[in-house]
């Protein structure tokens, strides 16, 4: 034990040397964890979607719509169960017109029953005693499924553009063209990491009305009666609308998420591409400093041999104080790092929530470790492998 | 007045909360052309006298008058500039920048002179290397060189700028015999050709012969007064 | 009164591995920096000289993007009657009404779908964009189930090479070209025969109408006249103007994103200077403590050591930029969620990006150096010289 005081001291000797190399591996280890916080939530996403329920698109792509009459025959087809659909809104804020949120039309009565386990909704305006809801919707929205122009927000929406239930909002409709007035009956709060807390539903036929029944369908969606058949019911349904004008295409909502990430492109890979470059440039310096550290010392190892530590121990102490430092640095920078990305509202455009893997943070600590071992090691070989006389031979 | 007059000096050093009196009520005068060789055991205070008497340091009372010049009364600035007109430095490690030539070492006094040129300063770095023997080696770095050449390089750095005093703290402690004994009567020849004002401090009883008179110091005081 | 310069260099070049280490360190920061700003630019440039400030864009009233919009054909042929309308060669008026739309199109390398732009065309469309040249193949026959494809999608995305097939709602349409066109977001869109393509994929209905000005300075006033009249409910904007806008929002969170990471980095890097500067000063007390007995100040020593960490910093900018340039060029694409369709764009490094990133460097090399060298300046002589 008397070692690891020796250690502590030595640390302590040159405190602004200690201070700022180990800020330098705090500041490598914090950013290397946040950009790879940025592919892990990357990533986590692609993985999060269910692959119980299933999608159908227009097979071009989804600008394109898909129509009302595609509905029952999606319904007949064996293996199909609670259908169905919505429509993307689009449309701006007209006072924060750069603060964007995703707003659907959806199909009220069988929306919220498939979604049911997805999201709980927390705050409703209250209705009549005794209002009824059709099966499967959640009880409190009676009143937004009683009200045309009805709206269910998310709780994180709710508090960001600091609305309260009951309220009117508008929306500058950009597809469908004029001022479009909701009022907000309902807050939803999700249930699986898949959900998001910021998106806006309202009622199809609002949509379908004011379009003069022009509105057509975005997506299906819908239920596996038995859910290991997702291949071969999407297969059925795509086969279908083959050669219609308005061809299918059927896959999980896992899948269909996953192909939003997609969109990202490289971009993970460059973000990784950065972080390793990061990591390594500070480590170099920081790796360098301790081994300069460590050969000035050369003529108190000499001293200290002669009073009789083991060659064993001297290589030990050498070795503790580079781990220590970059130990240090670098567990407080990848729990940073962490804590940051999850906890504050720092986000991509398009994902309100970010993680960083418990594993990141164990690779980040690693790395630490091994670049502590790095520098060190060398250093550490020379000062036990040292011959007292020509140590002290520098010293006079 | 002799050039140099120490008054009743104290010096007085604080290492965390001790005080550490090194010199104690010195006296003591120097001669212009005088060769002193400033004795003692370690931890006397002959280095601290040096450094007061070269304006590196100030002394906690009394006055230190060099040339007329109460240099213990100076500003820190005016120290500086004081020092790089009227004294030369030699040390034991000869502390010649590794990364300059010996020509680029002797010239660097110059710098601090105004208004003169480049070419000039080469001149005058030129004529003191040779002085001191060196005239051949001005492009050499001192790890290229013995210790007794980097010691006549840090020698000739000193007169450079021609002051009146010479200050050497043990000049020869690194040097081997004959090296030692090459540098020794080249400090001979300073104060007796060029008339330098030598305050020596030396252990080495060889270096104190060449002086023309040695100092005792003790415990911060003089104690007797060699002839 | 100054210590020599060559002092300073040459010192720094007497511990080569912990000044290249440490220059190392800050050619990364500038490296990042330097790649961060070529990319938006890339980006931005690909987006702005899309279009011309001589022609105008015509959408529908409140539509964020041509996605959104529709255009009828009454209100094209009413467009193409106006008389501020420029005439081509052939004297007839340089109006394209156009359909957009996306298709999602496979990767290649298996990475994935993502969306790809289809622009319907007339004839006139490509004279409106005169810096569309065909680089393979041939320009569509009028009339024919044909496309020509953008240069820098061609060889990202499955199924655009000459001869391939595009599948549009049971229509084959053949791949007979691909082109360029000066490096602008055009080059990331698929274009064919608007009478061909309308009716497969929308009906009745245009995106946008473009057309060019004989008079470009009388912007203001087509502008105010045709969002006017009633018949069309139509905004206008230059064309230059409209990509500008659409390149806005990603390129700044690039840029943001960018500078948020180099901040940290360049962070990292000045205490990895500080570090630096530091021990050097730490191992040169002597040398210092001889340059305060000779007479030099405490402001000649600070400058000194400044010039050391501002050297070693400009080191580290140049090798910074060294590492960039190879990457200037390199293409690559992303989704710009303005459009919801894929843009492929180059990182562009431009002399001033260059210049930037040096200038970086030396700021770090100011703020990583001025502690060390204030300190160093600060040294007291007499301790260190009782310590010879």
């Amino acid at each position: 034990m008397e070692l690891l005081s020796l250690v502590w001291t030595n640390l302590m000797r040159n405190k602004v040397r200690t201070v700022l190399t180990t800020l330098s591996v705090f500041v490598a280890l914090f950013l290397f964890c946040l950009l790879h916080g940025v592919t892990d939530t990357l990533t986590e996403s692609t993985k999060v979607g269910s692959e119980r329920r299933l999608v159908t698109r227009n097979k071009l792509s989804l600008v394109f719509p898909l129509p009302m009459s595609h509905l029952e025959k999606i319904r007949a087809v064996p293996g199909v169960s609670a259908l169905t659909w919505s429509n993307w809104f689009g449309g701006e804020d007209p006072v924060n017109p750069r603060e964007f949120y995703a707003k659907f039309a959806v199909d009220s009565k069988t929306y919220f029953p498939l979604y049911a386990s997805d999201m709980e909704i927390v705050a409703a305006s209250p209705a009549p005693e005794g209002t009824p809801v059709p099966p499967g919707v959640p009880a409190n929205l009676a009143a937004y499924m009683n009200e045309r122009t009805a709206c269910v927000v998310g709780e994180g929406l709710l508090k960001k553009m600091g609305w309260k239930l009951g309220q009117t909002i508008r929306v500058n409709g950009t597809i469908y063209p004029g001022s479009w007035a909701y009022t907000i009956r309902g807050v939803y709060r999700p249930k699986v990491k898949a959900m998001d807390a910021e998106t806006m539903f309202f009622h199809w036929d609002y949509l379908y009305e004011n379009t003069n029944r022009n509105a057509m369908v975005g997506i299906y969606q819908f239920a596996l009666s038995d859910p290991t058949q997702a291949a071969a019911v999407g297969k059925r349904i795509d086969d279908l609308f083959e050669n219609s004008a308005y061809a299918t295409h059927t896959e999980t909502e896992r899948a269909f998420q996953a192909g939003f990430v997609s969109m990202f492109g490289n971009i993970p890979f460059v973000i990784m591409v950065i972080g390793l470059a990061v990591a390594f440039s500070i480590f170099l310096v920081a790796a360098v400093t301790m081994m300069m550290a460590i050969r000035e010392r050369t003529p108190e190892f000499a001293v200290l041999k002669t009073l009789g530590f083991a060659d064993g121990s001297l290589f030990f102490m050498v070795l503790a104080e580079a781990s220590a430092i970059t130990l240090t640095g670098g567990i407080a920078g990848s729990l940073l790092a962490k804590f940051l990305l999850e906890k504050s509202g720092l986000g991509l455009p398009g994902f309100s929530v970010m993680f960083v893997h418990w594993e990141t943070v164990l690779l980040g600590i690693g790395v630490a470790a091994l670049m502590g071992a790095f520098s060190g090691l060398l250093p550490a070989w020379q000062a036990s492998r040292l011959k007292i006389v020509d140590a002290l031979r520098k010293v006079g | 007045m002799a050039q140099i007059e120490v008054q009743n000096v104290r010096k007085v050093y604080r290492r965390d909360q001790f005080e550490v009196p090194v010199l104690d009520g010195l006296t003591l005068s120097v001669e212009e052309g005088d060769f002193i060789a400033l004795m003692g055991p370690s931890g006397s205070g002959k280095t601290t006298l040096l450094n007061l008497i070269g304006g590196i340091d100030q002394p906690t009372s009394g006055s230190i008058t060099v040339d007329g010049v109460n240099t213990a009364a100076l500003k820190t600035r005016e120290l500086a500039k004081w020092r790089s007109r009227h004294v030369g430095f030699i040390f034991q490690l000869y502390n010649l920048m590794p990364v300059l030539t010996a020509e680029q070492n002797v010239a660097l006094p110059l710098l601090l002179v105004k208004g003169m040129k480049a070419k000039e300063r080469r001149e005058r770095a030129r004529l003191a290397l040779d002085i001191v023997g060196l005239g051949e080696r001005l492009d050499h770095y001192p790890r290229q060189l013995s210790g007794g050449q980097e010691q006549r390089v840090a020698i000739a750095r000193a007169i450079v700028t021609d002051p009146t005093l010479i200050l050497a703290d043990e000049p020869t402690g690194d040097l081997d015999r004959s090296a030692a004994g090459e540098i020794l009567s080249l400090l001979e020849k300073l104060n007796s050709e060029f008339k330098k004002t030598i305050v020596m401090v030396t252990h080495d009883p060889h270096a104190a012969e060449k002086a023309h008179r040695m100092v005792h110091l003790e415990k911060g005081v003089l104690s007797a007064n060699g002839g | 009164m100054a210590i020599p310069f060559s002092y300073n260099v040459r010192s720094v070049i007497g511990r080569p591995w912990a000044t290249l280490a440490t220059a190392v360190g800050i050619g990364m920061v500038v490296a990042i920096l330097v790649l961060a700003l070529a990319l938006a630019n890339g980006f931005q440039a690909a987006l702005v000289e899309t279009g011309s400030p001589s022609n105008v864009i015509v959408m529908r009233k409140g539509a964020d993007s041509e996605l959104s919009s529709g255009v009828s054909r009454e209100g094209a042929n009413i467009i193409r009657a106006l008389p501020d309308v420029a005439a081509g060669a052939d004297g007839r008026p340089l109006v394209s009404p156009e359909v957009l739309v996306l298709i999602n199109q496979e990767r290649q390398n298996g990475r994935g779908t993502s969306n790809v732009t289809i622009r319907g065309v007339d004839r006139e469309g490509l004279t409106l964009r005169d810096r569309v040249r065909i680089v393979a193949g041939r320009d569509i026959s009028p009339g024919a189930a044909e496309v020509i494809i953008g240069k820098r999608i061609a060889d990202r995305f499955e199924g655009f090479r000459l001869g391939d097939r595009v599948r549009l709602n049971q229509r084959d349409f053949t791949v007979v070209g691909h082109f360029t066109a000066g490096g602008s977001g055009f080059e990331s869109e698929v274009w064919g025969d608007n009478a061909v393509l309308m009716p497969v994929l929308r009906g009745d209905v245009f995106q946008s109408v473009t057309f060019r000005m004989k008079d470009p300075t009388r912007f203001a006033a087509i502008k105010q006249q045709l969002e006017a009249d009633p018949r069309l409910g139509v905004q206008l904007k230059r064309e230059s103007e409209y990509y500008a806008d659409l390149a806005g929002t990603l390129a700044t969170t690039m840029r943001v994103a960018g500078l948020f990471i180099v901040i940290i980095m360049a962070v990292g890097a000045i205490f990895a200077a500080m570090n630096t500067m530091f021990a050097s000063i730490g191992s040169r007390s002597r040398e210092i403590a001889t340059m305060l007995t000779l007479g030099f100040g405490p402001g000649a020593i600070m400058l000194a050591f400044l010039v050391e960490s501002i050297l070693i910093a400009f080191a580290g900018g140049v090798i910074g930029c060294l590492l960039a340039l190879p990457i200037n060029g390199t293409a690559t694409s992303t989704t710009n969620f303005s459009t919801f369709s894929e843009i492929a764009f180059a990182f562009q490094i431009t002399p001033m990006i260059l210049g930037i990133g040096i200038v970086f460097a030396l700021g770090l090399g100011v703020v990583g150096g001025i502690l060390p060298a204030w300190k160093a300046s600060r040294q007291p002589l007499a301790a260190a010289m009782r310590a010879m």
